[in-house]
């Protein structure tokens, strides 16, 4: 039946209860999460196993990242620099300026967002799967059956370890940026690497570093939360295991983004 | 002794279990059998707590676990082990670290008298060699036997296992039915399989519960299975040409 065909009383109908669907759907995932995040809070049954455990992630989700983060950090640098030279023309700007744009754009945006994107690649995708394949291979099962919290005890270490070692992550972002951002002044000169290393100098306000941690310490926790979320909830085979996976990627990229806006209206 | 009365369960319209009445004694090796699909993977967790009964009553001992907090069910979980179907072992840990798992988190014991009771448990399943192995280093025997030692690891009163020989050849299968037995005898723990295996029915079936369609269609043990006149039972026992014509033959 072609739209035109439907009379604007039913085409009303039809929009209010593709409306209604999607609040039925999105209501009931959110009580679920807030459940589950509600379990994941919780006393840990054991502080020793929560130790090993948060040792285990740090070195999974976060140690393990630090070799991709500042390699994309390195390339984001170098292009955010190389933009402003070609894109600033023959305009009467101070060639400082340029270090100084690429320093701002890597504090305020580009370490914390889109390291937070990528670590929604990388880390949600790799905790989605791991914890959707717990849960079909009944190794939750087991868990639950020996009496222990399996959400405290799978969840609460990655959380931990994400929310904690994010700001390091930041941190090295932003340094191997700059280092990029350098290089790139040291290969072609335009501008010079004297000029380059006074603009990343000049106003520096360290409130811009403490305002990409705190969206980093908040990216963090929506990249492990949301992944944990989508593989706890995993039902059926490898199949479900690959579709959560990328379910992970999706939400948390889309949340990400979301709350970067409100964040930056937040707190800038 | 687990005491099962009246128990029903659904999964929305479906209805699974229709007034289930069953007990599984202790020291004894108490089977579940029926074809695919008659509900005892249900059943079996129903007992464990993994699903919530819509009615009736599961006493272990004189306890409903039914009537249970999440507090009560969780201290009732240490005493009870499950071997799972695909033996649910962790993938990240080595077999000493499986098999000390729920030691670490609830023994409330140190270092060294851990390692001694997992060096036992593994021991037990004929496994000393194993322990710095990772599951997906063992053949599917080893790593039921791993599981088996995890499961009894906390001393349970209670051994739950789901299909035990699953995927396993003839020799491998006998060898962990025969460790089920030790183990229920030696312990004198309350061991229900959930197995349509004929070689466990009747190789360790002291207490055999068929399920058929949902409900309890009969019940007996090994030495009285094969003389039943239960049309269901027959048609699930003579299934296999081989052992029909076995048995015409002895008679």
């Amino acid at each position: 039946m072609k739209i035109a065909n439907i009379s604007p009383t039913i085409a009303h109908k039809l929009r209010k209860n593709a409306y209604l669907c999607s609040v039925n759907k999105w209501i009931p995932t959110l009580g679920r999460y807030m459940i589950l995040m509600g379990r994941v809070f919780a006393k840990p049954d054991s502080w020793s196993m929560f130790g090993r455990q948060f040792v285990f992630e740090t070195q999974k989700l976060v140690i393990d990242s630090i070799g991709i983060v500042c390699l994309i950090s390195v390339f984001i640098g170098a292009l955010c620099a190389l933009q402003i030279v070609l894109n600033m023309g023959d305009a009467i700007l101070p060639p400082y300026i340029i270090g100084y744009t690429t320093r701002e754009l890597l504090m305020l945006e580009f370490s914390s967002a889109i390291i937070s994107l990528i670590l929604a690649g990388k880390v949600g995708s790799n905790i989605a799967s791991e914890i959707g394949t717990m849960r079909i291979t009944e190794q939750i099962d087991a868990l639950d059956i020996m009496g222990v919290n399996s959400a405290n005890y799978i969840i609460l270490p990655k959380i931990a370890a994400m929310v904690v070692f994010m700001p390091i992550l930041v941190i090295f972002s932003i340094s191997s940026g700059l280092v990029g951002a350098y290089l790139l002044a040291v290969v072609t000169n335009d501008p010079t690497p004297e000029s380059f290393v006074t603009g990343i100098q000049t106003f520096f306000e360290e409130g811009h570093i403490y305002f990409s941690i705190k969206k980093g310490l908040f990216f963090a926790f929506l990249i492990s939360s949301i992944a944990s979320y989508c593989g706890y909830n995993v039902r059926g085979g490898a199949l479900q295991v690959g579709k959560a996976s990328t379910q992970a990627v999706v939400a948390t990229s889309i949340f990400i983004l979301m709350f970067d806006v409100i964040l930056t209206e937040i707190l800038m | 002794m687990i005491t099962v009365t009246n128990l029903n369960k659904s999964f929305g319209d479906q209805h699974v279990l229709y007034d289930i009445n069953c007990q599984f004694l202790p020291g004894q090796n108490n089977l579940i059998i029926g074809l695919s699909g008659s509900g005892k993977t249900v059943l079996l967790k129903c007992l464990i707590g993994l699903h919530k009964a819509d009615s009736g009553q599961i006493l272990y001992h004189d306890r409903d676990i039914l009537s249970f907090t999440d507090k009560e069910m969780k201290m009732v979980r240490q005493e009870v082990g499950v071997l799972f179907q695909g033996s649910a072992l962790f993938d990240s840990m080595p077999v000493f670290d499986n098999v000390a798992f729920p030691l670490r988190m609830f023994g409330g014991m140190t270092a060294m008298e851990i390692e001694q009771r997992v060096k036992f448990c593994l021991g037990r399943v004929g496994l000393d060699d194993a322990e710095k192995k990772f599951p997906s280093e063992l053949s599917g025997g080893m790593q039921k036997r791993v599981a088996i030692a995890r499961a009894i690891s906390l001393k349970p009163k209670y051994l739950f296992c789901d299909e035990p020989n699953s995927g396993l050849d003839p020799r491998t299968s006998i060898r962990i039915d025969e460790l089920i037995d030790d183990i229920t005898r030696e312990y004198g723990i309350t061991t229900v399989v959930n197995t349509h295996d004929m070689n466990s029915v009747l190789g360790i079936g002291d207490s055999i519960t068929f399920l058929y369609q949902g409900h309890v269609e009969w019940q007996g043990n090994k030495n009285d299975i094969l003389q039943t006149q239960n049309q269901p039972l027959r048609d699930f026992l003579f299934a296999s040409p081989t052992l029909r014509k076995l048995i015409e033959t002895e008679r």
